[in-house]
């Protein structure tokens, strides 16, 4: 558990947060969708690439006013983002859950620390297809799929967290005699939540990833159905309004975690943090 | 877009660590190009699904030496159909082997591809069910929940003139789900449906394992062809005689296995190819022998045009029945883009 | 945090009972629900396959050609990463012009934009190495950042003091000082690249443990796509514990204590 948790936090740590809020900044971020277009268009034409390759810019936009005018891309959004927060939520829950134990009890930790590795270091691309085969066609196996894929950098997050409280507040619990719930409830989690968080935005990716990729494997709605359809029907610019889309997603997803972050740890001493 | 950024970007770099650390790896895949080397053509066809015996007719044409004698040095590669079709067309590859089904798809959406060898007769598309099910004709769909790869595929077409033969409508008489490629056959083992309809051959690879199934075929309901040899339009006009060797070396390979071969090379494939077979050689034989050799590689046109023949009539029914239940839109005419014969 | 720490023979104890408790519910409920092995094989069913696979030399092949694709593809996003890591951490403007890009592609789920990949690149091995090095090169390049960023300005000012060159300080200060970092990014994106290969060898391949698991579903031979699942995941382990093996000698040669 220690290597893998030291390894999350310097990928994922406070100090990215700080610089990335860039993107938000709304006229930037036009600046570079603009940007962005222009390269596509410039490059379509230039390169002369054949439509069943790569639809242009417009040819796209169109689409993506058609599936947004006949309702189409709605109903597939509203599926994967209500997957994704239903999945996350329970990734979530999970991984903090496990978290603690984990922190807690050594005993719990040596046990279950093998079947974590495997687990995470297995594909979860090409795991997704068994669990169809065990858990059925239904949401069911798409939830585990999003589950799996994001519990584990909040599992990280939470032990790295715990590990780091400041020993100030341990002793401070135990001097007033706070009994371990209310430690943990207390202390301990609001102590650990920035790792949490940070951990929490890279979670939150990986469960688009995850509904994507379950959606892609076995649904009839969804944005990752979206896509298969368009492909194996050589509907380019909807493929392609599709990936657009999803990119969309994920970055309401990063900004959204980013947003509760700042709202959820204003208490924090700027000093100390 | 950003990809094509960020590839620009970094190409240079890139490319310079990747020849040092390919020199310092060694060359484990051959790549896939179209170059010629001391008078040899180097060329590829990507096959649909994943290597298996039934693509025998290939493999004996390498191992026999009949790509060979034709200066052509032919590699194999496997991906679903809609990439095949992409790849064929981009030029990533020279030829393919998909499902006829999706090469009309491709063309009526503008992918520049041509079929040059309708190397299975008719469509190997099947509604399969579980035996217990106790589905055994069309009509007994009414009710039941059916599996399909997409909502636009060629499946759900056959599954909808299926239907449509017993009067019955997709969309209100039965449950239709959605089960990609990779989960749809476990979805039947796992009884979460009733019926799915997929490739025929899935039928004896299920039997395989153990599972007891039934099956319908499609093809009497939505008249078909099964995997067919496809080439870039382009890379067809400028390079006939490629096409034409390649051709003829599968031909010849085809009339070794009906004239008697076919055990042999099923073992030759099993053993070089798709070993997860082992074991299976005499079952596949078999199978291959009822169905290939009787049904897919050869029929009436065939006796008459020679191997491989792209009968237009019948090629243009195909395109017509997609087009009849929505599948494409426009007019596309099977002669612009079906070789006839090619021997 | 925790009371008394396990020694190393109880965890690995405690991890190797845990693991065989597992493997013995697996069987039993396999053996007792009667489960077909189509739909789940019991892990006997599992070590025969590969006992079997074994005695055939195709498994050493699908191996050779997943772990060439994650080594070269892994060594270039390293590359690119550290680079890159280093021109962003000189110029900030090159951060701020380049990094809502590459958060975009790193967000973007590579089985969408994957296909297109492999068309433009082909379906040889570049388009997987591209694949792998394209999941590898952010979290190298985003934990080089940081650790640049990390050094003191003491130790700055101690190189502007000892008038080091701009090469120098980079190989002698911050290149070791770094290590650590780069060692975390590296780990998770050799792990990310595990799948990136999969993917890349899903969409358009004669070989490599990705392959063999789609070739079991395609021809429904689950313990084939079992074998291949673990075999990746024992990839990915490899890489991980590869990498710390490396960064450690690293460490030990330079003479520089872990961060």
């Amino acid at each position: 558990m220690v290597a893998a948790s030291q390894a999350q936090t310097a990928g994922t740590g406070r100090r990215r947060s700080r610089r990335l809020p860039i993107v938000l900044k709304p006229f930037v971020a036009l600046l570079y969708v603009l940007v962005i277009v222009a390269v596509w268009a410039g490059y379509q034409t230039a390169a002369d690439v054949p439509r069943f390759l790569l639809a242009s810019p417009t040819e796209v936009g169109w689409q993506l006013v058609d599936l947004a005018g006949d309702g189409t891309l709605w109903t597939h959004l509203g599926y994967t983002v209500r997957n994704i927060g239903l999945g996350f939520a329970i990734g979530a829950l999970v991984g903090v859950l496990l978290g603690v134990l984990v922190s807690r009890s050594q005993v719990v930790d040596a046990m279950i620390y093998p079947f974590l590795v495997v687990f995470q270091a297995m594909p979860k691309i090409a795991l997704a297809p068994m669990f169809v085969l065990w858990f059925g066609l239904g949401l069911t196996s798409q939830l585990i799929l999003i589950v799996s894929l994001s519990f584990f950098p909040i599992l990280v997050g939470t032990v790295t967290g715990l590990r780091q409280v400041n020993s100030g507040y341990q002793d401070l619990a135990t001097i007033i005699g706070m009994k371990p719930v209310a430690k943990l409830f207390r202390i301990d989690i609001p102590a650990a939540s920035p790792s949490i968080f940070a951990a929490a935005r890279v979670a939150a990716v990986d469960a688009m990833t995850g509904a994507v990729v379950a959606e892609w494997i076995s649904s009839s709605q969804g944005l990752g159905y979206l896509l298969v359809e368009a492909n194996s029907s050589y509907q380019v610019p909807t493929l392609m309004a599709a990936i657009v889309v999803i990119v969309a997603v994920g970055v309401a997803l990063y900004q959204l975690v980013t947003f509760v972050e700042t709202r959820a740890l204003s208490w924090r001493d700027p000093v100390s943090a | 877009m950003r990809r094509i950024n960020r590839r620009s970007i970094l190409a240079g770099i890139v490319a310079g660590a990747v020849i040092t650390v390919t020199a310092a790896c060694g060359d484990v895949e051959p790549p896939a190009t179209g170059g010629t080397d001391g008078g040899t053509t180097k060329v590829s066809i990507q096959i649909d699904g994943a290597a298996a015996p039934y693509y025998a007719p290939l493999y004996w044409a390498k191992e026999q030496g009949y790509f060979a004698q034709q200066k052509l040095d032919v590699e194999f590669l496997y991906a679903d159909a809609a990439t095949i079709t992409k790849n064929v067309a981009a030029g990533n590859v020279q030829f393919g082997f998909p499902n006829a089904d999706t090469v009309i798809q491709a063309v009526a959406n503008g992918v520049p591809d041509v079929v040059v060898h309708t190397t299975y007769q008719q469509g190997i598309g099947a509604l399969l069910t579980l035996a217990g099910s106790g589905i055994t004709s069309p009509a007994q769909l009414k009710g039941k929940t059916v599996a399909v790869t997409s909502l636009g595929s060629p499946n759900y077409v056959q599954l909808t003139a299926m239907a449509a033969s017993a009067g019955l409508d997709v969309k209100k008489d039965m449950t239709v789900k959605v089960a990609g490629t990779g989960a749809i056959v476990s979805a039947l083992q796992n009884k979460e449906v009733d019926a799915i309809v997929f490739s025929r051959l899935r039928y004896y690879t299920l039997k395989a394992a153990g599972v007891q199934v039934n099956q319908i075929l499609s093809n009497e309901y939505l008249p078909s062809f099964g995997n067919v040899v496809i080439a870039g339009q382009q890379y067809a006009q400028e390079n006939p005689q490629v096409v034409k060797g390649f051709t003829t070396a599968l031909n010849t390979a085809l009339q070794d296995l009906i004239d008697g071969k076919l055990p042999a090379a099923v073992t030759m494939s099993v053993q070089k190819y798709a070993p997860s077979f082992a074991g299976q050689e005499q079952a596949v034989t078999e199978v291959m022998q009822e169905v290939f050799v009787k049904e897919l590689w050869q029929s009436e046109a065939t006796k008459a045009n020679g191997l491989g023949y792209g009968d237009p009539a019948a090629w243009q029914k195909a395109v017509d029945a997609q087009k009849k239940y929505g599948l494409i839109k426009g007019d596309v005419r099977a002669t612009d883009f079906v070789r006839k014969a090619s021997s | 945090m925790t009371e008394r720490r396990l020694g190393r023979l109880p965890r690995t104890l405690l991890g190797a009972t845990s693991v065989v408790a597992f493997l013995l519910i697996w069987q039993g409920y396999v053996k007792a629900a009667d489960v077909p092995a189509y739909t789940l094989p019991g892990p006997v069913e599992v070590v025969r396959y590969a006992g079997q696979l074994l005695a055939g030399d195709q498994l050493l092949v699908h191996i050779r050609v997943t772990a060439a694709e994650l080594v070269q593809g892994v060594a270039i996003g390293l590359t690119v990463g550290v680079l890159a890591g280093v021109m962003t951490a000189r110029w900030r403007w090159l951060e701020r012009l380049a990094m809502p890009l590459l958060v975009l592609i790193q967000i973007t789920p590579k089985i969408a934009i994957a296909p297109l990949l492999v068309l433009w690149l082909g379906l040889g091995v570049t388009s997987k190495i591209t694949l792998v090095a394209l999941v590898t090169f952010f979290p190298v390049l985003v934990n080089t950042l940081a650790g640049l960023r990390d050094i003191g300005t003491n130790y700055r000012h101690l190189c502007q003091v000892l008038a080091m060159s701009g090469t120098q300080r980079f190989f002698r200060v911050e290149l070791p000082m770094t290590l650590p970092h780069i060692v975390v990014g590296l780990r998770l994106g050799a792990l990310a690249g595990v799948t990136a290969a999969v993917i890349g060898e899903l969409i358009g391949a004669q070989a490599g443990l990705g392959f063999m698991v789609a070739q079991g579903q395609e021809t429904d031979n689950v313990p084939q796509s079992m074998v291949g699942l673990l075999l990746l995941s024992m990839l990915g382990l490899l890489a991980w514990s590869g990498i710390g093996t490396a960064a450690s000698w690293l460490r030990t040669r330079f003479g520089v204590a872990g961060a």
